[in-house]
């Protein structure tokens, strides 16, 4: 029985645009790699003959392959950080909600917790963050069930440390 | 009493083990009588909890989807668009990789030169006793006894230079290389001494026009393909290019089963060396070996229709040379290569 792709679609696409932007830290461009994702397993003859029950795995595969090549566009990414902290220095512009920033400063702190963790590390988190099983993680990274629980506790306990150290930080910093 | 593994129990906390898993009910087990680990999972769930609250944070604005339409009609204009370009992209494809592998292992870096065999370029005509050359690529096998009509079933194709060069190889010689082209005395002796050609099968000529008509083919996709490379660039590669050292390369054509180098005459003309490589060469040698003599030139009437040329032997290669120009023209020109 051939994939209903339609149905991983509906199922997968928020999921995979939220992997994707922690990927990448560029919402339209995550929106560009799933949508990317989706045309190559539509296209690729192996992926409609598998069953449902991979495919999932099998979109957050190429999804993966995707941003990795995106993300090592570092200049993307260092500019990124630089305009998000030029915005955070600058004064509060009158058209911007305080919650629209305050959503932008944690997100900014979520990204550079992330980069605190390893590559292997992140990768890991963000998968199981993006509803794969530890089977469809140790099918992609070749990690036993116990090793990914490992990698798991590890990239939680850092992204949780990195993450209210910077927010403590700031909290600090605003009085 | 050994605790449970942090990695365990946390995939034990994320549900990772099936309930009846070995792994999960030795966890279970352990639980229900050690109070640290079961503190530790608490811990593990309220870890995973936090995590993935921080992780909410970093999400774009708008997570709509576009229609699940939209994708697939790209994709089936995309399939639409493939089939016309797959065929010649192929093609090409497979000529430019077998050229390259062919290359590859090094069959030009100068084949050492097969002492069992007289250089033609100097011996007269009476000693090279030489079956035809079989030439590669534009055909299926091309026979050495097809031009031969005394010679074995001719149930194979000839190329049309090799039956080209018949037309000057005299019938007592029975040579079908005419791979001594450079001495002069060879060629006023075979020029002297015509034979009485005999005529070919109308299966073989016809046979013979396809072969031309495939090389014609082949040259004419060749040339679409990505075969063909500079004379700087042979050089750069270390390729062994046999030539005719007075005239400009115009381009080497690098094919599956031969390289085919194209020099520009004074007058514009280009004249064709189709250089076999070592299968070619050591075929030649087989049926040599085994004595297989060469046919007999056809008749003169059907020698109009063949396509002029000259056989030379070179560093060990078989060089075919064709081109609009008189067989003797060719002949000469065929004597200069090195």
């Amino acid at each position: 029985m051939s994939t209903d792709w339609n149905s991983v679609y509906r199922a997968t696409y928020e999921d995979l645009v939220r992997f994707l932007y922690r990927k990448v830290w560029d919402a339209e461009r995550a929106h560009d790699l799933a949508q990317e994702t989706f045309l190559r397993c539509l296209r690729d003859r192996a992926a409609n003959a598998q069953p449902m029950g991979n495919a999932r795995a099998f979109v957050f595969t190429v999804a993966n392959n995707l941003a990795r090549d995106e993300a090592r566009s570092v200049i993307r990414r260092k500019k990124h950080l630089t305009l998000l902290k030029s915005e955070a220095e600058t004064a509060t512009p009158p058209v911007i909600a305080e919650e629209t920033i305050e959503q932008e400063r944690k997100q900014a702190a979520v990204e550079a917790a992330l980069a605190q963790l390893s590559d292997r590390d992140r990768e890991i988190l963000l998968l199981w963050d993006a509803g794969l099983t530890y089977q469809d993680i140790a099918a992609q990274t070749g990690l036993s069930i116990g090793a990914i629980g490992t990698t798991l506790s590890r990239a939680r306990r850092r992204l949780v440390e990195a993450f209210e150290t910077t927010e403590g930080t700031q909290n600090v910093a605003r009085g | 009493m050994s605790h449970v593994d942090d990695g365990e129990l946390t995939a034990y906390a994320d549900g990772a083990y099936p309930v009846d898993d070995p792994v999960a009910l030795r966890i279970s087990a352990h639980l229900s009588t050690c109070a640290n680990c079961r503190t530790r999972l608490e811990q593990n769930e309220d870890l995973r909890t936090r995590a993935a609250e921080i992780l909410s944070y970093a999400a774009p604005a708008s997570l709509q989807a576009p229609p699940f339409e939209s994708l697939q009609a790209q994709v089936n204009e995309q399939r639409a668009a493939i089939p016309r370009a797959v065929p010649l992209a192929w093609a090409a494809t497979i000529i430019l990789a077998l050229g390259i592998g062919w290359f590859g292992r090094g069959a030009w870096q100068g084949v050492p030169q097969r002492s069992s065999i007289a250089m033609e370029e100097t011996a007269p005509a009476a000693s090279a006793v030489e079956p035809p050359i079989a030439t590669p690529a534009p055909t299926s096998e091309a026979d050495m006894t097809s031009a031969r009509p005394q010679s074995a079933p001719a149930a194979k194709t000839r190329a049309p230079q090799i039956a080209a060069a018949d037309q000057v190889r005299t019938d007592a010689e029975n040579v079908a290389t005419d791979a001594a082209v450079g001495a002069a005395a060879g060629r006023a002796a075979i020029a002297a001494t015509p034979p009485p050609p005999a005529a070919p099968p109308p299966a073989m000529a016809a046979r013979e026009e396809q072969a031309v008509a495939r090389d014609q083919a082949l040259k004419a996709e060749a040339a679409n393909a990505v075969g063909y490379i500079s004379a700087a660039e042979a050089e750069r590669r270390g390729l062994v290019v046999p030539r005719i050292p007075e005239l400009p390369i115009a381009r080497i054509g690098l094919f599956a089963a031969n390289m085919v180098v194209e020099q520009t005459l004074p007058d514009g003309k280009v004249v064709h060396l189709t250089v076999s490589n070592e299968a070619e060469v050591a075929q030649f040698e087989t049926r040599r070996a085994q004595g297989e003599r060469a046919a007999a030139p056809p008749a003169p009437a059907a020698q109009a229709s063949r396509v002029p040329s000259a056989v030379a032997r070179v560093r060990g290669r078989i060089v075919n040379v064709t081109g609009d120009l008189p067989v003797d023209s060719l002949q000469a020109l065929a004597a200069k290569i090195r």
